[in-house]
């Protein structure tokens, strides 16, 4: 038992140090769930919805979240934010006591039993394919590369957002996908994807996945289109069912479990 | 000196020329962070110029050990190279090779506190054979010149309660004066000098007054305690007037004002202080009870120019908060002031220079949207003042934010700032923006695809050198802003160029990614 205990000592050890230890979550009350929802509504929601339900960032009413095996991880995402991703630390913005409401809110939706979306899975799988959604995107090594791979957009994104995509993509068109207009002094226009740009170089990927590196002194205009797709509009192209049956394939897709 | 003399031209003052004396380039020198007292990173260097600068090549690159950006400005005196990188690392380079000559490493354990900023370093200052860099930790450390060895240290600040230090300190006469950073702490902000022979404290200055002394009517109860006000930038000084310039941070907490209704003084200010005594001779807040976290730690630049149909000695801050100002740097007054960049939340300046306030843009529990971001239209980038065209080389951040505000709790050793924001980030750009300072307007634009983290330099040449996030080292022509050359350094640059003679040749250089370039003409 002597090198067990020494490993539990250790493993405190390493806990403490990385974090000062904090009161499990589930021993939140009624005033810290609700202190926790404010600081949700205003500073989480913008990404995770009101409520948890999804949106660029993931549906939070799930029992287990795949970064946040415990409280403590929970809590200290909530701090400091999930490096190589799109989560944000709010060290700065929230004490210790804040983030831990916080956290303790989140948690709480995730015992709220989630509504089940409208769709079918198995039929969204048809419409994607039926739809020509391959054609531009990549879900598990198969498929275009003119919009963003799918593959795991179940876990990065809510079902609200998803839909949203399909409906109005000019409004929802994730970081990295800005539309650009060139146009050359001899009035060759080009029209594709930002893929790189500094002060004197720009990149762009057209809709047939062809880049051209372009230098800006050789450009009589570069629009930047901050409210535009490449992607059509499928709102009146999809029966209402095929829509929901859609959005929710596209929740299923999580990458390797 | 002759150079400099023709660079400043005939209609300047002889005080210029007094000043420069002391505190400017020797022999193709660049001896301090901003490379002179008046804090214009100006090179008088005129071999580079419009019609040459497209010969520029590199000439060595250094890579020091480890990761991360390089915010350093690299200091040449002596024949040698003084760069540094963080946490807290010194190099001494030999100028032609770019070879190594001394390293000196201050250990920076992980639980070393930077709250609010990165783990840089942006350089050294040099007196004799004295090398004096501040630490993450909060030291200030003197080095011997030749060797690297350390000669002493002096405690500045408690890290764990969040004083750090970032910035190259400034060596007047037989001091070595060093700010802090912690600004998002909650620390009381001062302003140290130090004997540079020996590293006894000479004195202290508190940015944030104590009770019964004035200005602390502008704080209620004790809210001054953790009134911020940091000083993590390196000022400016006049050699004649005895007189250091220096801005101030934020007040504590940052987004959150409603513990300390009042102006906040001297927070978001521009100190002048009596290098002697240690005591303001006067300040001038651009701020007053800020509450978006507009630092005016900004590089203070010492102009002399016709202001207003008079010559003036003024001192020019392009300010986080967006508005360009013109002050009487022996009395402080309010000379001039208007926006260059993008600004909502103030109608404009009253006579005085204070702000008239547009209502409702504090922040808030639901956001609101503001212009500029948090981190201003101009932050620590210096800025350029050129005596040639009489224009300030700013690079500006053009960005809005939507600020939170929520509650704040003192715990000693974490941020104390009551809210964050969601900056505009898509919509956001950049600019190298000429201000004519003796008019506030701007002359022309160097547009950048998003907003700038690097300095700016102006040389006697007739260039300007700028950077970009997307790693372009460039020349623009000081008169019209037209680019004229460019390096892709493949990294971010977050530094500010500097230039130096070597061999009788101009050298230009310029921290990008974690590696130092030079270049000089093939």
């Amino acid at each position: 038992m002597k090198w067990l205990s020494l490993i539990l000592v250790s493993l405190f050890a390493a806990t403490a140090a990385a974090q000062p230890a904090v009161a499990r979550l589930s021993t939140a009350g009624a005033s810290d769930l609700a202190a926790g929802q404010r600081i949700f509504d205003s500073q989480c929601a913008w990404c995770h919805g009101a409520g948890g339900t999804g949106g660029t960032g993931p549906d939070l009413r799930r029992s287990s979240l795949r970064h946040a095996a415990t409280d403590d991880a929970l809590v200290n995402i909530v701090r400091g934010g999930i490096p190589g991703t799109e989560m944000p630390g709010f060290a700065i913005a929230l004490t210790e006591r804040m983030a831990w409401q916080t956290a303790a809110y989140v948690k709480s939706i995730g015992r709220t039993k989630p509504v089940a979306l409208p769709g079918n899975a198995q039929r969204g799988a048809n419409v994607y394919d039926s739809s020509g959604c391959g054609s531009c995107h990549t879900v598990n090594g198969v498929g275009g590369i003119s919009g963003p791979e799918l593959t795991t957009i179940g876990a990065l994104r809510g079902a609200p957002y998803l839909r949203e995509s399909i409906v109005r993509p000019a409004a929802a068109h994730p970081t990295g996908y800005l539309v650009v207009r060139t146009t050359t002094k001899s009035g060759e226009e080009i029209r594709g994807v930002r893929v790189n740009e500094d002060v004197f170089w720009i990149h762009v990927r057209d809709a047939g996945g062809n880049v051209h590196a372009l230098e800006k002194s050789q450009l009589a205009k570069v629009e930047r289109q901050l409210d535009a797709s490449l992607m059509p509009s499928y709102e009146s192209r999809l029966a209402a069912s095929d829509l929901d049956d859609l959005v929710a394939y596209l929740t299923t897709l999580r990458g390797a479990q | 000196m002759k150079s400099i003399l023709n660079a400043c031209g005939a209609a300047a003052l002889a005080v210029v020329a007094a000043a420069v004396v002391v505190a400017q380039n020797r022999d193709g020198e660049w001896p301090m962070y901003s490379g002179s007292y008046r804090a214009e990173r100006f090179s008088p260097l005129k071999e580079i110029t419009p019609s040459n600068v497209s010969r520029l090549r590199p000439v060595w690159v250094y890579q020091p050990p480890g990761t991360g950006s390089l915010e350093t400005t690299p200091v040449v005196v002596n024949g040698m190279m003084y760069v540094t990188a963080g946490p807290t690392m010194v190099q001494a380079l030999d100028l032609r090779s770019g070879k190594s000559i001394w390293e000196w490493t201050r250990p920076i354990a992980p639980s070393v506190l930077n709250l609010g900023f990165p783990r840089v370093n942006r350089g050294v200052a040099v007196l004799d054979n004295t090398i004096y860099v501040g630490t993450l930790d909060g030291y200030l450390v003197a080095l011997d010149a030749r060797a690297g060895i350390e000669r002493w240290s002096a405690h500045v600040g408690e890290n764990p309660l969040g004083h750090s230090i970032t910035a190259a300190p400034l060596v007047v006469d037989n001091k070595v004066i060093v700010g802090v950073s912690g600004g998002e702490a909650g620390i009381r902000g001062f302003l140290d000098a130090y004997d540079a022979k020996s590293g006894k404290q000479q004195w202290r200055f508190y940015t944030v007054p104590s009770p019964g002394e004035p200005g602390s009517e502008s704080w209620p109860g004790d809210s001054w305690v953790h009134g911020g006000g940091a000083t993590w930038l390196t000022g400016a000084y006049d050699p004649q007037l005895k007189l250091l310039y220096w801005g101030t941070g934020n007040p504590g907490p940052d987004w959150n004002g409603d513990s300390r209704k009042g102006d906040n003084l001297y927070t978001s200010s521009l100190v002048a202080i009596d290098v002697d005594t240690g005591k303001a001779r006067w300040h001038f807040q651009f701020t007053p009870h800020d509450v978006h976290d507009w630092d005016a730690n900004q590089i203070p630049v010492l102009v002399d120019a016709e202001i207003n149909g008079r010559p003036r000695q003024v001192v020019v801050q392009a300010n986080r908060n967006a508005f360009f100002y013109v002050l009487d740097r022996r009395t402080g007054e309010y000379l001039l002031g208007a926006p260059y960049a993008k600004q909502t939340w103030a109608k404009g300046l009253d006579e005085k220079g204070r702000p008239i306030l547009v209502p409702d843009m504090d922040p808030s529990e639901k956001g609101t949207l503001v212009y500029p971001s948090l981190q201003g239209s101009t932050n620590w980038a210096s800025p350029s003042y050129s005596p040639l065209t009489g224009y300030l080389y700013v690079p500006v951040r053009e960005m809005g934010s939507i600020y939170f505000k929520t509650p704040a709790e003192y715990k000693p050793g974490t941020s104390y700032t009551g809210g964050s924001e969601k900056r505009l980030d898509e919509e956001s750009w950049g600019a190298v923006r000429a201000i004519d300072v003796r008019t506030g307007k701007k002359v022309w634009d160097f547009e950048l695809p998003s907003p700038p983290w690097a300095g700016v330099l102006s040389t006697a040449g007739g260039l300007v050198f700028g950077g970009s996030n997307e790693g372009n080292f460039y020349a623009l022509d000081a008169s019209t802003g037209k680019p004229l050359w460019q390096f892709q350094t493949g990294g971010a640059i977050r530094s500010g160029p500097m230039s130096f003679a070597v061999g009788g040749r101009q050298h230009v250089a310029v921290a990008g990614g974690h590696a130092l370039f030079v270049f000089a003409l093939e």
